[in-house]
């Protein structure tokens, strides 16, 4: 089903939990609403037809997404939380796709304070029987400072592993990729900071916990 | 009032600066002292209110006198906001791009939305000039253009009746609230990170504070009002400590009513901003003092000149942010940067203080000096 440049190993697309409330819209044939915290996963004009939407309904023959792009959540993942409240409040989603982790690593924020808003959204939005799926940053090789990233996206995956909080792992998917030897296109948008695979593998993913 | 500049006004806005300042830095140590932590509203709301209070004091006579000057005045105002917050947007466009290009980073990029700028640059470019596109920390310049473009009509109002002002004010927030009306962005959908069209509400308190200054009032004195305003300042800082989440959802009862969205300044936020105001004026004498005080005087020229002080604080802001990310930060470090950060715009703030002092003296010599060459010849 993935596109030959987007191909990853298996443990990158099978999320930990099921997404119960999709699955079960997307069996009644409902729309399910979803809305989207973050900069790649959306087109940057909202008239094209985002390809989440486009990878998410070839996998699902006659389901029916609709995108809610938020692409003013930009701050700490805590600030970022407070912004998603209101957004569920006036959206109401059935499914929320939270990019976290970026802000955070920038700011050299504590990772343990990153996992307790990251536990205390997952709560919140379960209790209002919303489904949740995170990615987490994309990785850069050849950095020096790269390593502020690294609790921060150590923090979201011990978090989802131990809470069962569904976890696109964008930062390890683009470490196995290793930018060094990929070629072609996909190398000139990786390196321009666009995400070419991610819509297909979030798809491909959130295909998978919704048909479990 | 005796025409004299109103210390307070600009002591309380150059505080507001200097703490938009330190948390446009995430992370950084004294973000966890700053006004937001204790209670619902922040440095924001604040600076809206003052805003309100100033543009009252500037205007409201000049409308009574003179509208349709005024009016141009205010609109002129609002123009030159708007050039700079298209030369903020520059520069810091400029300083991530930089970044961008010397690490290789484009994380850089999208950190403050500015990726919108990479992926569809023309429709960025559009967006960037009809303020649908605001990169993250710089919407608060576009919030208030628009402010000011409503001042005439609010001010107007206030000039009649501050109840008139509010009435209207408050109408024009309930319907925000309740029919979801905002102004749009641009690409992306959806509407600007300030809606100022609940914002206004905030503006015109401030308005209505700067009319009775005019008039020459006083807050009311009330012990049951600072009872209710201390009490609710000190709830919503033990609630802040714990974190700025509502528990519950109480819906059908509309959220603005009980959630803490920044967006449209929900009513939560906005009794917050009002109690602290109220408590700060029942302070006794806190202009004498202030005018007096050799600790406020940094604050008060950071507020006499709060446009620029507050675009160089934005881009030092960004510029930072990527500093501490590149080079690595400690405590001491951070203290190091926002420390130089806040003295490069105290600098600035008494450089233009002593330019406009300056330029004042000029002026004032100038009659007296341009008749000489007629004299002799």
């Amino acid at each position: 089903m993935l596109s030959p440049a987007c191909r990853v190993p298996e443990v990158y697309l099978t999320f930990p939990s099921a997404l119960r409330h999709t699955r079960r819209l997307i069996d009644r044939h409902h729309s399910v609403r979803v809305l989207v915290v973050g900069h790649a996963l959306v087109p940057a004009v909202p008239t094209r037809r985002g390809r989440l939407e486009k990878e998410l309904e070839r996998r699902l023959p006659g389901s029916d997404f609709v995108i809610i792009d938020d692409r003013g959540a930009i701050g700490l993942a805590a600030d970022v939380f407070g912004r998603i409240q209101s957004e569920v409040f006036d959206t109401e989603p059935d499914l929320v796709v939270w990019e976290v982790g970026a802000s955070d690593a920038v700011a050299a924020a504590d990772p343990a304070s990153l996992g307790a808003t990251i536990r205390d959204a997952a709560h919140w939005l379960r209790e209002r029987n919303i489904d949740l799926v995170l990615v987490d940053p994309p990785f850069v090789p050849e950095l020096a400072y790269e390593h502020i990233y690294w609790p921060i996206v150590g923090e979201i995956g011990a978090v989802s592993d131990r809470a069962g909080i569904n976890l696109l792992r964008w930062y390890a998917v683009m470490q196995y990729w290793d930018i060094r030897n990929v070629r072609g296109e996909h190398r000139q948008a990786l390196l321009a900071g666009k995400r070419p695979c991610m819509p297909e593998l979030l798809a491909e993913a959130i295909a998978r916990a919704a048909t479990r | 009032m005796s025409g004299q500049r109103i210390v307070s006004i600009d002591f309380w806005r150059g505080l507001a600066l200097l703490t938009i300042f330190v948390d446009h830095i995430p992370g950084n140590p004294l973000e966890r002292a700053t006004y937001r932590n204790f209670g619902f509203s922040d440095a924001a709301e604040i600076f809206v209110f003052l805003a309100g209070t100033a543009a009252a004091l500037a205007y409201m006579r000049g409308l009574g006198s003179d509208a349709p000057r005024t009016t141009i005045k205010v609109g002129l105002r609002a123009f030159t906001l708007y050039t700079s917050h298209l030369a903020v947007v520059i520069a810091c466009g400029a300083v991530i791009a930089y970044a961008v290009l010397a690490t290789g980073d484009s994380r850089f990029l999208a950190n403050v939305g500015l990726d919108t700028l990479t992926a569809a640059p023309l429709h960025a470019m559009i967006g960037i000039a009809t303020l649908g596109f605001q990169p993250g920390w710089m919407n608060i310049l576009p919030l208030y253009v628009v402010l000011l473009l409503m001042a005439p009509v609010l001010l107007s109002l206030a000039r009649k009746s501050p109840w008139l002002a509010l009435g209207a004010s408050a109408t024009l927030y309930l319907a925000t609230q309740l029919f979801g009306l905002h102004l749009p962005t641009y690409p992306a959908q959806g509407g600007w990170f300030f809606n100022p069209l609940a914002w206004q509400l905030l503006f015109t308190l401030g308005i209505c504070l700067g009319s009775g200054m005019i008039r020459g009032l006083s807050m009311p004195r009330s012990r049951v009002l600072v009872g209710l305003a201390a009490g609710y300042a000190v709830l919503a800082a033990v609630w802040a400590h714990f974190g700025p989440y509502a528990p519950w959802d109480l819906r059908p009862v509309p959220p603005f009513l009980w959630d803490f969205d920044k967006t449209n300044l929900s009513l939560p936020r906005l009794l917050h901003v009002a109690a602290v105001v109220y408590l700060i004026a029942q302070l006794p004498v806190i202009e004498t003092r202030l005018r007096l005080s050799a600790i406020a005087k940094p604050f008060i020229v950071l507020g006499r000149h709060s446009l620029p002080v507050f675009c160089v604080g934005t881009v030092l802001a960004i510029t930072l942010q990527i500093v501490r990310a590149t080079l690595g930060t400690t405590v001491l470090t951070d203290l190091l940067l926002l420390g130089a950060g806040a003295l490069l715009q105290i600098g600035l703030a008494w450089a233009l203080e002593w330019y406009g002092s300056a330029s004042k003296s000029r002026e004032r010599a100038v009659p007296a000096a341009a008749p000489l060459p007629l004299l002799s010849r």
